[in-house]
């Protein structure tokens, strides 16, 4: 039985030691170098390698908007956006687009949408293709630039 | 809304426990259709029928309900508690679900794989050529990245290559004298033309070399039966008797997670001398009682690498929160 709290949490940081350290600990290693083993046999073999690859998955089953929610494209959004005093923020929505949210001095246009700073609305996702652009009021038209 | 059927659903079933048999039956189909691109060899007891479907949607629902995920968009929650929380409707429950290309449906599927790859004798061999393809392919191949996905592998630029589907190719090589893998590898790459991946190159190579011996067995059958109702039996048993945090600890350890994983997720373990009972229990009465059921050594270091691993085996077939 062991009573070392520092042999103990040895056998967990260093597996291969533990059968050195006492009964407990030897049993501790065993199962955590056990499941190491396990765990990278299965990480380096077939199955992992065509689940990875998508092998068998049929696309045509998914939609576009949402598949972009997968959780490979995690961290493409929020996507943020800034020229001058302008700042935009854009996350996916689940059913396609893009919700935006304008921070600014005024109310701008992007794409077919009009945009109150603060206020959060759904827009195309096509309107951030290129490079997406801001129109004021008066017509004046403002590129954004992404943030990285 | 009109697409809020599972929305519903799981609303319902979180949040008061009714619908469950509802859900259940929406899962089947969508676990149905999604699976259904999938060999045999993907479902459990290697056969794709009423059965296998069956327990995979159960067990996707299981994951689904009563599994938290790390990953995005989970982040330590249960799908459900996440769906939930963020008030997700039908499409990005569905995509989660069942049919992202890394959906939990997916990551059953790749673990019944994963244990018919470890039984079935042409399914094993066909994992270690994987296995045996890596340094072959740094050696002779140049890899193509594919973003987050395994990169394809080709032979080194040569000039214009005509361009052959697997199937020319591998009745090309059975066409020639037979050769080692070593030096299939090139040949193999070389009249493809085109980039491969990885796993397509190992199935191909299977094609074109010697099947592996003997009649196919049952997954079961290949194994010790008694020894494995026996390990079974005793790990329930230990099972039962440790608290849910020692529970956790078991899982952590037979997942192989590492040691930093394990003492950020795990509170105790900031405290030593809780280490110390925790590590005490899961190591000496849990995993203890179950080599000596099996008739196991009673001293440690006297324990056949091959009983844990037996131990291990059981440990990820029979504990559900493994899967996280």
């Amino acid at each position: 039985m062991p009573s070392d709290p520092d042999t103990i949490l040895r056998a967990l940081l260093d597996p291969e030691a533990a059968e050195q350290l006492g009964e407990g600990a030897a049993w501790t290693g065993l199962l955590a170098r056990g499941g190491r083993a396990v765990r990278a046999h299965l990480e380096d073999g077939l199955a992992q390698a065509e689940f990875e690859e998508g092998l068998y998955a049929d696309e045509s089953l998914q939609d576009e908007a949402t598949r972009r929610l997968a959780a490979d494209t995690d961290d493409d959004w929020p996507q943020r956006y800034t020229a001058g005093p302008w700042r935009l923020a854009v996350d996916l929505h689940p059913e396609g687009g893009v919700y935006a949210r304008l921070e600014g001095p005024s109310s701008a246009r992007l794409a077919s949408q009009m945009l109150t700073p603060g206020v959060t609305a759904h827009v195309p996702d096509w309107a951030l293709d290129g490079a997406p652009t801001l129109t004021l009021d008066d017509g004046e038209e403002i590129t954004l630039r992404r943030q990285p | 809304m009109a697409d809020d059927e599972l929305a519903t659903l799981v609303r319902s079933y979180e949040t008061a426990g009714h619908g469950g048999s509802a859900l259940i039956r929406t899962f089947a189909r969508h676990v149905s259709r999604c699976s259904g691109r999938y060999p045999h060899a993907y479902f459990e007891l290697g056969r794709r029928d009423d059965a296998s479907l069956e327990s995979l949607t159960n067990r996707v629902f299981t994951s689904c309900a009563r599994i938290s995920k790390g990953r995005f968009p989970f982040a330590h929650r249960t799908p459900f508690l996440c769906y939930l929380e963020e008030e997700f409707d039908d499409p990005p429950i569905r995509h989660h679900s069942f049919y992202a290309r890394l959906s939990i449906t997916r990551e059953i599927l790749r673990d019944d794989y994963a244990r018919n790859l470890s039984r079935d004798p042409e399914l094993r061999r066909r994992d270690t050529i994987y296995r045996e393809l890596g340094p072959l392919l740094e050696a002779h191949g140049v890899p193509h990245e594919q973003g987050r996905r395994p990169p394809l592998w080709s032979a080194p630029e040569a000039g214009v290559r005509r361009v052959r589907s697997p199937d020319e190719v591998a009745a090309t090589l059975r066409r020639e004298p037979a050769r080692p893998l070593d030096a299939l590898v090139p040949r193999a790459l070389e009249l493809l033309g085109t980039p491969i991946s990885r796993s397509r190159l190992a199935h191909l190579l299977a094609e074109v070399t010697p099947a592996a011996e003997g009649v196919h067995e049952a997954p079961d059958a290949t194994e010790d039966l008694p020894t494995r109702v026996a390990v079974r039996g005793a790990i329930q048993r230990g099972w039962a008797n440790l608290d849910d945090l020692d529970r956790q600890l078991v899982v952590s350890l037979a997942r192989g997670d590492s040691a930093d994983e394990i003492l950020a997720r795990d509170p105790r373990l900031r405290h030593r001398v809780a280490v110390s009972r925790a590590i005490s229990r899961v190591g000496t009465h849990f995993v203890a009682a179950v080599i000596e059921e099996v008739g196991g050594e009673a001293e440690p270091s006297g324990t056949p690498r091959a009983m844990m691993e037996h131990v291990i085996r059981v440990l990820l077939e029979i504990l559900p929160d493994l899967e996280g």
